[in-house]
Parts: C-alpha cells; structure tokens; sequence
C-alpha cells in the first residue's frame, strides 16, 4: 500500500493542506524546522489509518488551531493499484473509502486493507518516532512477540500462551505430583483404599487352607474337650448324689442298730391290743343289757296283773253295732215322713186351684174321666180345621166376586171403545177407496197382479220394439250404402225385388265372415273344410236363384238385394212386434182406467196417443216413460188401500175377542151366587155337631174350639198332680212301717242287757251310744293285755341270748392272752408295744433305702457306702468344689472353640461361595479402569502441552529466524559486521546481538546509537515479515539524530532494499538527513514544508 | 486306529474381575461377573453334547493371585461333571495358576490329570475297552514367570499313537502377551507332535496345520474379558479321524461379547443425526448378535460440524447415559424375568474426531499450526520419538511410583491415539475453534 496524497483539511497547525506523493520515489522526505508540523503529519497519516485518539489524549489528538474540519483525506494505492480515497473526520467519527468506480465502503474495507493491524503494532513497527524506536519493551509487546512468533499466520502469541494456560489449568485440575484434592490423586486414594480391602480380602482366601487345619484341630480339641466334660460332670453327678444320700445312709445305720436290739415276733396277731380292748368293752355290754332285760321282765309281769276285761258286753259287741247302724236310719227316716207330709199337702192346694179354672164343678173324679188321649185331640183338632175352612172358602168367594164385577165392567168399557173406532175406518175407507171396496178384497190382489205382469210384459215389449227399430235403421243404413255403391239403375231393381234382399245379406254376411273365421280358426281344418262346402252349396243356390230373376249376377247387386230383403224382414217384424206392442198397451190402459187417480188423464192422452199414432213408429220406450207415473200411482193406491183394510180386519177382530171376555164373566158371577147359598147350610151343621161333643164331657157348651187347648192343658196338669199325691202317700206308709220295727228290736236288745228302758226313740239312742261308749274302753283294756304279754315273752328269750354273749365274750379275752403268750393285760400290752417298735424301724429301713436308691442305682450302692464310710462330709464338698471348677473351665474352653469354629465355618462358606471377594476384585478393575481413564485423559492434555512446547521450540529455532535472520542480515550490513546475529527467545522480553566472535550481547548494554540502530533492523525485518500479509508505508519521524555518518550511510543502504518493499516516508529536520538520504538513494521526493508552505 | 474326538481350551480364567469397566449398574455388573463361569459350564456342555473322548486344558483355569476360591470350586464342580460323564480331563497349569500360587486344598476327581512341572510327563488315554487312542504330553509352570523355553524338554513322541503337547506359551513372541516360556513355530512343529494344544494367547489362532502330520492352535479364551478380547470366544473339539487326519471344529462358549467399533461423524449434521445414527448402530449390533449380550467400545472417527460438541460439553455424555440407562433397564428386566440378560453395554465413547479444518493445507503451512501438525505426524511414524515424547510430557504420572503402579502401560497405539487427541485439541484451540468447557 502506498499513500499517493495527503490532504489535510484541519490537524495542529495544517489547515487546508495538500500533498501529493511521489509513488515511484524511494523515499519520500518531509523536510522541515522545528514546528513545522512534520510530526503533525505522521500523527495525521496515523489518524485517518487508525482513527483520532480520544478526547483526554490531547496531546496526540492534534486537534485544528487554525481553523477548518478536524480531518482531512488520504489517497492510497492498494497492492494491486487501485487508487482509493480515505476520508475521515473527527466531527462524526467517520470513515469513508471511496473506490474509482465510486462505491464507498467503511471500516472493515480499511481493516482488510491494513491486513487487520492494530494501531499499536503501526506506531511500533510502521510509525514510529525516536522515542518509540528506543523503547525495547515495546518490541515485547504482546502483540508484537506473538507476530514474532507466529509471523505469516493468523494466530497471535497470546492465543498460544492462553492455549498453554489453560491446557495446564485443566491438567492441574487433574493430577498433581504431590496434590490430594486433584481428581487422579483422588482416584489413586480410592484405589488404595479397594486394594487394601482387596489385600484383606485376599488374606482371608489364603488363610483358606490355615482355617481348613484349624478347623479339623478345632474338631479334635472339642471332641476330646466334650469327652473330658462329660466324664467330669459324671463324677460332679456322683459326689452330689454321695452329699445328697449321707444323711439317709446316717440314718439307715441307726434304725439298723436299733433293730438288731430288739426281739423278733413271729405270728404276732394283727392288732392285739384293739382286738384285746374291744373285747372287755363288749363284755362289759353285755353284763349292762342283761340287767336291763330282767327289771323290765319284773315290771311287765306287775302291769299286767292289774288289767281286767267286761267279757259279757264284749260278746254282745256285733249286735250292738248292727242296732247303731239301723239307729242311723230310722232317725233319718223320721225327718223325711215329716218332709213328704208337708210336700202332698202343696200338690193338693195346686190340684184345686186347676180344677176350679177348668170348671167350678169339676171334682178329682171329673178329671179322671176327662179322655186325654190322641184320638180325643185329634177330633177336636178336626173341628178346628172344618170351622178354619169354612172361614176360608168364604173370603175367597168374596173376593173373586168382587175381581169379576171389576172385570166386567172394564170389558163394557172397551167394548164400546172399539165400535166407535170400526165404525172410523170403515167411514173413512169408504171415503177414500169406494171403487177398491167394491171390488172387494180378493179381488184387488188379482188386479195387482194383474197390472204388475201387464206392465212389466210392457216395458220388455218397449225395449224388444226399440231393438227391432234399431236393426231396421240398421238394415235400412246398409241398403242405402249398397244403393249408393250401385247406382240408381240397381236401386229400381232392387226395389222391384225386395223380396231376395235378406237371402242376399245372409249370402254376403256368409261368404264374408265364413271365410274370415276359417282363416283365423286354420287349425281346425276339419270345421273349415265342412263350413267351406256349405258355403259353396249356398253360393250356388243363390247364384242360381239370382240367375233366374236378374240379368247381371254381380256380387254387388246379389248384396244389396239380400240387403232390401233383410230390410223388407225387419219392417216386418217391426210392425209384428208394435201390434204386440200396442195390444199390451190397450190391455194395461184399460186395467189402469179401472182405477181413478191424479194421472189418469195425462196417462190416458199418452196411451191413446201411443196407441193412435202406432204406424207413426211413435217411440215405445218414451211411451213407457210417460205412462210409468200413471202405473206406480195405480199401485200405490192399491197398497194404500190393503194397508188401510188391514187395519179394519185388526179393529175388528179386537172387539170380538173384548165381546166373548165380557160374557165370560157375566156367567162365572151366576154360578157363584149359587154356591154361597150351599155353604152357609154346611157352616150351621158345624156348629150343631161341636156343641154335641161338648156335652158329651160335660163341658160348657159354649165353648169354642181354640179354647180346647188350653182345656188340654190343664187337665194334664191337673191328672199330674192327681198322680204326685198318690205315689207320696204310699211311701210314707212304708217309713212308719219301718220305725216301728226297729223302736221293738233296740228295747229287746236293752232289755236283755238289764236296761230297763221306756219305748221312748230318743232314750233308746242315746242307750245304745252310751254302751258303744263303754264297749270301746272295754277293747282298748284287752289290746293292753295282749301287748303286755307279748312284751314279756320277748324280755324272756333275750335274756337267754345276753347271758350267752356273756360267756363267749370271757373265752374271747383269754383266747387272745395266749395267743401273745401273757398272762396278764399288763404283759400284753408290753409285748404288743415292742411289737409296734420294730414294724415302725423295719418301714423307715425300708424307706431309707428307696430314698438311696432314687439317688444311686442298686448296682452302685456298695460303691457309695464305701465312699461314704471312707470320706466325711468336709472332703465330699472340698471334692465338689474342685470338679464343678474343673467342669466350668472345660465349659468355658468349649465355648470358646465352638465360636471359633462357627466363626471359621461362616468365614469359609463366605470364602466358597465368593460373591464378596469377587465383588471387591471387579470394583477394584473398575477403580483402576476410571483411574485408566482419567489418567489417559491426563496423558492426553499433557501430550497437548508437550505437542504445544515443541512446537514452540520447533517453531523458535526454525521459523523465528525468518525475522532474526532478516534484522541480523540488516544489523550486520548497519554496523558494518560488527554485530553478526540478532537472536530473541519467545517469551524473553530480551534481545541478544551476538559480536563477530560469537559473544552475544543484551541490547540494554548497548550504546544507545547501536541499540537505536538494532532496534530499527528488527523492526524492518518484521515490518518484511508482515509484508506477506500486507506492505504498509514506513514513516519514521528522525530517527536517525543518534547515528554518525557512517552508519547513517550504511543504514539508509539497509533502508533503499527496504523501500522496494515498501514505500518510505521520513520526516527530519536536518538537512544533512535530508541531503544524506538524496544522495543515498537514487530517487527521493523532497517536501520542504516551510517551502510548500510559504508557496500557499 | 480308533477315531476319536477331544475337546481343547484354556485360558479360562475363571471369575478373574473384568478390566477397564467403570461405573457398571449392578444388574449387568453382575453378569458380566457370572460370564466366566457360564463360560465354563457351556465348555462342560460342549464336551458332553459332543461325547469327547477327553477334554485338555492348556493352562490358566483362574488366576491364583485373585485367591478366589469360588473359582477354584466352581472348576471343581465342573471336573466332577465331566468325570460323572467319563470324560478325562488334562490340565497344565500357566503362568497365572502356577504351581506355587497359593490354592485350596481341593479333592479332584480321578478322571483329572494334572501334569506337574518338573519334567515333562506323557500320559497315554485309554479307552475303557483298554486301547491306547492317544498319548498327552505336558508340563506346568511352577512359578509365574516362566521365561525358559519348554519346547526341549518335550521328548519325541512314540510314533503310532496319536501325540497331543499341552504347553502354555508364546510362540514367536507376541507383544501384546507377556513373552512366557517363549519359542518358535519351527521349534514346535519340529518337536514331531500331532497337536499341539497351546495356551497363553487369549485370540483363536491356528499357526500351523497340516492335516495328516502338525496342528499348533491356540483356542484362546473361552470367554472374553476385556474390550481387547473381541470377536467370538470359545473352544475347539478336535476330530481325529481312522486314518489320524485332524479336522478342527470351533464352539462358541461365550455368554458375553466384547466388540470395539468405530463411527464416523463425516456425514453427520447435528446432535438428532447423532443420535440416530447412535440408535441405528445399538440396533445393527442387536441384529447382528441376536443371542448374546455385548459390551462395546464406540470411538466416533472423521470430521464435522458435531466435533465441537463432542469435545465440549457433556451433550455426549449424557446421550451415552441415556442408551446406558435403556440397556440397563433392559438387563435388569431380564435378570428380573430370570433369563439371560440381553443388553448392549457401552463400555466406552472415544471421540477421535476433528474440527472441519483444512487439515492438510494446514499441514502445509509455514506457520506455527503447520509446525506442530507437522511436529504431531512426525510423532505417528517415529515410535521411538514418540515414546521419548510420551515418556517426557508424562514423567510426573510416570515418575510418581504410586501413580505409575496403576498405569496400564501404554503402547503405541495408545501413545498416538493421545497424539492424535493432542493434535486435534492443539488445533482446535490455536485455530480459534477450541477450548474446553470452562
């Protein structure tokens, strides 16, 4: 790029200032003194590139002093040639760039055209004035290094340096040599941690084999332990069953000693003494019983000498008692004789009282005749009826008197009612139908009928006229046709010949239809054939009869004539059937006529017209019509009249049948009269026989039939009573019989006891109670007796008995004194004593042994007796105590073995089922697989940051140079060969020259003319360097014030390759610079500014 | 000769924990952890379904240093079935079951022979009608580090029998196993053996077979253990006909797959493509292991817009738990219903993807990015460079004994997968596209 002019519009000091640029010159120098503006200008150039510093660097902004826009333009060249005008003012910020072709872009166009330079990196590589020039650190600028660096691409040493920053971070955050917390490390601890538990896990598999030794020696340790155990709690056992029977064994030895001092007893009686005791006591009884018995012997015999008995009175006891019980009855009878007494004398006083209400002079006897029986009632009931009957014919005779009068007169009544209306009808039928009645009745049916058949023979004859008529306009129409077909000619002959024309007709009609239906019926050949023949027989017939009376036998003449002749035969019976016709009509006319209606006129007018004007062919059926009215009204009539006689036969016959009910009645009352007169005789005869029949029983004789019942009643009453009174004075008859009879008996029976008693009944009662009374003493005396007595015989014999109880009770007593062998009571009871003493020694003997016996077993006992005789109770327990110790510590040793063993057992079952040991195993590989991981990652990351330093070292030995190599080769040619290489490390803020000899120099201990001048060869050799991207003007603004003229020369010879690179813009304000660089380069645009300015 | 047929496995390293598995939920945790065993019983299952005339064993049932006892029983059981069925069994034991490692005293069933350590010891099989249908040739190791070769010791086969060596070993040194009990192929297949039934390398290989006269296999291990152990995991049983001709057949005996698979993000706009093209990988991968759940390994691969989220953020991380969490409900649905759990498990999601810069113009470029792309693939090709490098940036880790005794010792691959991610972090950052979350 190549900047081709520049105007100033206002910047410092320029206003309005233009300067056009030789692009072909080498170098292109603004010449000037000290306030000029020629750094004025480099800034300007630097503004419209970059853009106006902002408003607190004054000092850089340069803003306009005199006047005009702060701004201005700048025409440049790009590599290719283009020529484009950059505008920029401060006013707005803006920026233009404007092509030949004349679009404008902005920005981005500028940045693509400064091949995306910062401002910093021009004013230090491309825009520099001394002051920069001497500042190394601005070489190390970061942006500068890293173009250092990475010149000809891209990417800026920064981006390599964050790129390592960050490759270290993430690998810090994962490992670090002697860090904990880092995620590797973290792994690492976790891996650890599983190995150890690994290790253990492992241990405990490789103990496997110690276990199975243990194990087996566990097994051996406690079976010799658990034998050990058990022989000691054998012996723990018997030393306690030693402790526990010692006393017993104690015992045993005592009751065995005693028993050894006492005497032995053989057959010693069971319980001696009882027996012994019981016996004295039982004796001693005996004697007691014994004295009772003989005092109540002693006492019995006195009691029953003072007892004596009334035998005589005892004897007659039975009579006695039968007398007592007849007592009973006879006062019992005494009270009913005075009961019946007083109850026959109530019946008697009844008894009157019914006889006076039958009659006052009826006696007992009168009653005892009054007959009672069936026979009598009956008759009397017989009376009852008759006399009930007699009442009963004459009411009714009453009453159907009374009916019959009623009737007739009623039937009068409407007798005379119906005559009035026969005589109604008659009147009026004579009035309306005088010619029908006197017709009479037969008659009017016939001519009914008469005029029915005579009109309907009518009417047919009127329809059989019409159709004739119809089929001669027919038979007439057909001739007229055929005449009109023939001609007149043939019409005269026909009518010269009407006679053939119906045989011509039928001819046509024949040969025409014939045919036709034997076509149509083909299939009946037979009937065509036949009906073909019969044709033709005809034909010929006709044709001969028409040869004989016509010239010309044509077809058509032949059928007009039989046309005229079927006409001819139809007019003829026209005329047949009006005759008929008209026969009828005078027939029916003149049946009509016999009767006169409304019509008869106007009908008579038709028939006689009909019939008058016959041969005018008048129209029978209008003839019907009009004689139709005439006709019905006949009938009418007729019906009117038979309704009406039938009426006059009903009225008739009603008044004859009220005529025969009337005189009906009339008789029936005769006949009762005499009937009434006969009854009243056999009602007086009644009377006469019932008042017979009274008398006959002494009754009154007034006495009516109804009242017999009553009669009835009482007599029976009464005859009860009557009966009553004499079955009770029979009965009292028999009890007075019988009192007399017993008084006699008791006073023989006193009598003969010495009582000399009045025949009084009460006394005599009361005798016989009072000896009852003494009887019963004299009985309870003598039962005493007998038990007394009894007693006494029993005393007796028990006697005997005690005395015997006595004797055996004594032999007893000695018996069981013999049996111990003692003499006497005393001495039985020592023997027994001692007796007792032992059997109680030989029981706790034998106790004592059963309770040794439950402790030890039979077959062991001997050996306890030696124990216990060979050791006291002292050395039993001190044994005990050292065996139950004994037995504690095996237990404990036991326990003990047993747990190590279940221990082990489980250990080994987990070992052998091995899910736990293999579960540790697999998370280990898994914690060194994600170690694996992470580590590789790490790996990763580390091998990009060694990639990145060997690249970098790569990149510092090989590609730096390119710059190096360029300023050394500048260096070199400035100082004339003093200086040899110009060597940089990146990332070493620090520049090396290296001499002639090899000796390498750090720039700050250069001079300051030669540091100036390295300075300015590193920035050519990078401003080359960034030419490959783009080739920016140089504008140094006197640098060259340090050099002496020599290097002067040789660095402006440096400066003429430069410029074929680039375009070189210098700014100086000494003229030997300005004449030096004229002189050293072939072709140099001098701007003298206070020229060019002085020119405006 | 009588035709017969033996089953071969080893390495099965019985209940031996799962490497480079974090944050497992217990239901699939607890899978994985049956995987072994499941494994093993299969094996029985094979050996029984098959009717093998004998099963051989070429070295590390479990690791003793684990000291699981469950393991040790559990083979136990294993051994008794097998014997229940008649079938022998010959063991030798590897560097991980030694002679010297601590074990149980474990009574074993007459039909297991175990050959010891000291020499080399033939045990002919015969058959219950009393023929001899082959001799078994083998030697343990009698302390874990084994570093002799073996091979000499192994004395020439008596010719007309069928001759089976049981060695554990790593033939021709392969670098991703430790190099026990080392020799060569040419050694083996010299030593005149017919099979030689080796262990110690966990990946299926047959380095050698000549029907009629030489196989040298490795059956690898018969289930998967880590993310490096992919592909199908199993044992052989080996056919050896009348006329002594050997036909291999291989039986899967895993429960578990492990797979490691890649994913490009070139063609992938934002986060729903990623998602989607995530769903359509977990169900090509349920298709194309319909009966065996898997624990895989994704790394997302190529350049595109999606790279800056990836490495920044933890959008990822989440769509990676949100699939975890579906499979894990999916898993423990099974385990619930009592049947084997069928889950795809993402172990891992490796980004190894890049921004969209023009990566070889910049590779080009005189410029600072140029220097250490240039720098970065110079490290990719020089392995000893980039192990000086790699040993340099990470001596803090390394130089720390505690932190370095967990170090999985990083290999090459590793060493410029971690170059590769620096590159691209470097890139990122210096190009103005990078930086971490903050």
């Amino acid at each position: 790029m190549k900047i081709h002019r520049m105007y100033v519009n206002g910047f410092g000091i320029h206003r309005e200032r233009t300067f056009d640029l030789d692009i072909d010159a080498q170098a292109i120098v603004f010449y000037g003194h000290n306030e000029a503006g020629k750094s004025t200008l480099m800034s300007f150039v630097r503004s419209m590139l970059f853009g106006f510093p902002k408003r607190n660097n004054r000092l850089e902004r340069y803003e306009p002093l005199s006047g005009g826009v702060h701004g201005g333009a700048l025409t440049i060249l790009d590599p290719m040639g283009t020529e484009i005008r950059l505008e920029r003012y401060e006013k707005n910020g803006s920026l233009k760039l404007v092509y030949p072709s004349g679009t404008e872009a902005g920005e981005a166009a500028l940045q693509s055209l400064l091949g995306g330079l910062t401002a910093d990196l021009y004013r230090n590589l491309f825009a520099f004035s001394l002051s920069e020039l001497q500042q190394i650190d601005t070489l190390h600028a970061e942006e500068i290094s890293g173009f250092l660096f990475n010149a000809g691409m891209g990417i800026s040493g920064s981006m390599m340096a964050q790129a390592e920053r960050k490759l270290a971070q993430q690998m810090e955050l994962l490992y670090k040599r002697n860090g904990t917390k880092q995620t590797i490390n973290e792994q690492l601890r976790v891996i650890e941690q599983s190995e150890l538990e690994l290790r253990r896990s492992k241990e405990r598999s490789g103990r496997f084999q110690d276990w199975q030794v243990e194990l087996a020696s566990l097994d051996e340790i406690i079976a010799i332990d658990e034998n050990e155990l058990s022989l000691h709690r054998e012996e723990l056992d018997w030393l306690n069953k030693c402790l526990q029977s010692r006393d017993s064994w104690i015992q045993l030895l005592e009751v065995e000693s005693e028993l050894r001092d006492l005497p032995e007893f053989i057959d010693f009686p069971e319980n001696v003494l009882g027996r012994f005791e019981q016996a004295q006591e039982n004796l001693e009884r005996a004697y007691m019983e014994l004295q009772g018995i003989q005092q109540g012997r002693i006492d019995a015999t006195e009691q029953l000498s003072q007892l004596t008995v009334n035998k005589q009175l005892i004897e007659q006891r039975a009579e006695l008692e039968q007398l007592l019980e007849a007592a009973i009855v006879y006062t019992d009878s005494a009270a009913r004789v005075a009961d019946h007494s007083a109850e026959m004398e109530g019946y008697r006083v009844q008894l009157q009282r019914y006889l006076r209400l039958i009659s006052l002079d009826w006696t007992e006897d009168q009653l005892q005749q009054f007959p009672l029986s069936i026979h009598h009632r009956e008759q009397v009931s017989a009376y009852a009826e008759r006399f009930d009957s007699n009442d009963q014919h004459r009411q009714s005779r009453l009453n159907d008197r009374e009916r019959l009068v009623e009737q007739a007169d009623q039937y009068r009544f409407t007798k005379r009612e119906q005559q009035i209306k026969l005589n109604e009808i008659s009147q009026q039928m004579d009035s309306l139908f005088p010619s029908l009645i006197t017709m009479g009745r037969e008659q009017v049916h016939s001519y009914e009928a008469e005029v029915h058949k005579l009109w309907e023979r009518t009417k047919k004859q009127a329809s059989d006229v019409a159709h004739v008529e119809e089929r001669l306009a027919d038979a007439h129409r057909n001739e007229q046709l055929l005449r009109t077909r023939r001609g007149p000619e043939y019409q005269r002959v026909l009518k010269d010949k009407p006679q053939n024309t119906q045989v011509k007709l039928l001819a046509i009609a024949l040969n025409i239809v014939l045919p036709l239906w034997m076509i149509l019926g083909l299939n009946r050949m037979m009937t065509g054939i036949v009906i073909f023949l019969l044709l033709g027989l005809f034909n010929v017939y006709l044709w001969l009869q028409k040869d004989s009376r016509m010239a010309r036998p044509e077809m058509e003449d032949s059928l007009y004539r039989e046309a005229s002749t079927h006409r001819d035969r139809m007019e003829q019976e026209v005329g047949r059937v009006r005759s008929q016709w008209d026969e009828l009509l005078k027939q029916l006319c003149s049946k009509l006529s016999m009767l006169p209606t409304s019509h008869t006129g106007h009908a008579e007018a038709a028939a006689g017209r009909s019939w008058s004007e016959g041969r005018e062919r008048t129209d029978a059926m209008a003839s019907i019509q009009q004689l139709e009215p005439w006709v019905e009204s006949v009938l009418l009539q007729i019906n009117e009249y038979m309704q009406a006689d039938k009426e006059l036969q009903d009225a008739e016959n009603q008044l004859r049948t009220v005529v025969q009910a009337l005189d009906e009645r009339v008789n029936r009352l005769a006949t009762m009269t005499e009937l009434d007169s006969k009854q009243q005789q056999d009602e007086a005869i009644l009377k006469q026989e019932w008042g017979q029949w009274l008398e006959q029983y002494q009754l009154p004789v007034d006495l009516s039939v109804e009242s017999m019942s009553t009669m009835f009643q009482y007599a029976e009453s009464g005859l009860q009573l009557y009966d009553q009174i004499t079955r009770m004075s029979n009965k009292l008859a028999v009890y007075e019989e019988s009192q007399h009879s017993f008084e006699r008996t008791a006073t023989r029976f006193l009598n003969q006891l010495g009582l000399d008693i009045p025949l009084n009944s009460t006394h005599i009662v009361y005798e016989l109670k009072k000896l009852k009374e003494q009887l019963d003493t004299q009985l309870s005396i003598q039962e005493n007796r007998r038990h007394i007595e009894q007693q006494l015989n029993e005393l007796i014999s028990r006697e005997h008995i005690c005395s015997g109880k006595v004797m055996n009770m004594h032999n007893k007593l000695s018996e069981l004194l013999e049996a111990v062998h003692a003499k006497d009571e005393d001495e039985l009871r020592r023997s027994v004593r001692l007796y007792d003493r032992r059997i109680e020694l030989e029981q706790s003997k034998r106790h004592l042994e059963v309770v040794i016996f439950t402790w030890v077993k039979e077959e062991h006992q001997q050996q306890l007796f030696q124990t216990l005789e060979q050791s006291d109770i002292a050395q039993l327990e001190q044994q005990l105590i050292a065996v139950s110790e004994a037995v504690m510590q095996i237990e404990l040793r036991l326990n003990e073995s047993k747990d190590r063993r279940g221990g082990l057992r489980k250990e080994m079952d987990n070992l052998q089922s091995g899910g736990q040991h293999a579960e540790l195993l697999q998370r280990h590989q898994e914690h060194i697989a994600e170690y694996q991981q992470l580590t590789s990652k790490w790996a990763e990351l580390a091998l990009s940051a060694e990639l990145m330093r060997r690249a970098k070292e790569i990149y510092e030995r090989e590609r730096q140079p390119g710059v190096l190599l360029r300023a050394s080769h500048y260096m070199r040619t400035i100082t004339d060969g003093q200086f040899v290489r110009v060597v940089s490390r990146i990332g070493e803020k620090s520049i090396f020259v290296e001499r002639e000899n090899g000796q390498q120099l750090d720039s700050t201990y250069l001079s300051r003319g030669t540091a100036e001048q390295l300075y300015l060869a590193m920035r050519f050799a990078l401003a080359d360097e960034y030419s490959k991207t783009v080739a920016l003007p140089l504008i140094m603004d006197d640098i060259f014030v340090n050099f002496d003229a020599d290097r002067l020369a040789r660095t402006l010879m440096v400066l003429s390759d430069v410029a074929m690179r680039h375009q070189i813009i210098i700014f100086t304000c000494h003229e030997h610079v300005a004449l030096a660089l004229q002189s050293a380069l072939s072709r140099v645009q001098l701007i003298d500014l206070e020229v060019e300015e002085a020119r405006r | 000769m009588k035709p017969f047929r033996f089953l071969h496995a080893a390495d099965l390293h019985l209940d031996s924990p799962f490497k480079g598995l974090t944050n497992l939920p217990p239901a699939i945790r607890e899978y994985i952890r049956e995987s072994t065993f499941l494994a093993l019983l299969r094996m029985v299952q094979v050996a029984k379904r098959e009717q093998v005339d004998f099963v051989v064993i070429s070295g590390d049932v479990y690791d003793v240093s684990d000291r699981s006892l469950r393991a040790q029983l559990r083979f136990q059981q294993a051994m008794v079935s097998l014997s229940d069925a008649g079938i022998h069994v010959y063991i030798i034991h590897g560097n991980h079951d030694s002679e010297d490692g601590s074990r149980a005293r474990l009574d074993w069933p007459s039909h297991v022979h175990v050959f010891g350590s000291d020499e080399v010891r033939t045990e002919p099989h015969i058959t219950i009608d009393g023929q001899t249908i082959a001799t078994i040739s083998g030697i343990s190791y009698g302390r874990a580090s084994v570093t002799d070769n073996l091979v000499p010791k192994f004395p020439t086969p008596s010719p007309g029998v069928y001759s089976i060596a049981l060695l554990h070993t790593n033939v021709d040194g392969d670098a991703s196993h430790d190099n026990y009990a080392p020799c060569t192929k040419e050694q083996l297949i010299r030593a005149g053996y017919q099979y030689w039934a080796l262990g110690h390398i966990h990946s299926r290989r047959v380095l050698h077979q000549d029907p009629t006269r030489s196989f040298i296999v490795y059956p690898g291990n018969i289930q998967g253990r880590s993310v490096k152990e992919t592909g199908a995991k199993g044992c052989y049983v080996v056919e050896v006909s009348e006329s002594g001709e050997t036909t291999l057949n291989f039986h899967p005996t895993e429960v578990l797959r492990w797979e490691q698979r890649a994913l490009s993000i070139d063609q992938l706009k934002d986060e729903q493509d990623l998602k989607d093209s995530l769903d359509q990988f977990i169900k090509d991968l349920q298709e194309e292991l319909p009966d065996i759940p898997a624990v895989v390994r994704l790394t997302l691969t190529g350049r595109g817009p999606l790279h800056r989220m990836l490495t920044q953020g933890t959008q990822l991380a989440e769509l990676i738990d949100e699939f975890r969490d579906e499979q894990t409900r999916l898993a423990t649905e099974n385990s619930n219903a009592g049947r084997a759990g069928h889950f795809i498990w993402i172990e891992s999601c490796r980004v190894e993807t890049g921004a969209e810069v023009p990566f070889d113009q910049l590779l080009e470029q005189e410029s600072f990015i140029g220097d250490m792309l240039r720098l970065s693939q110079t490290l990719l090709h020089d392995d000893a460079l980039l192990r000086q490098v790699c040993e340099q940036a990470l001596e803090p880790l390394l130089g720390n004994m505690k932190a370095s005794k967990w170090l999985q010792k990083p290999d090459l691959e590793q060493m410029q997968q971690w170059i590769r991610s620096a590159r691209e972090r470097n890139t990122d950052e210096l190009s103005g596209e990078g930086g971490w979350s903050a």
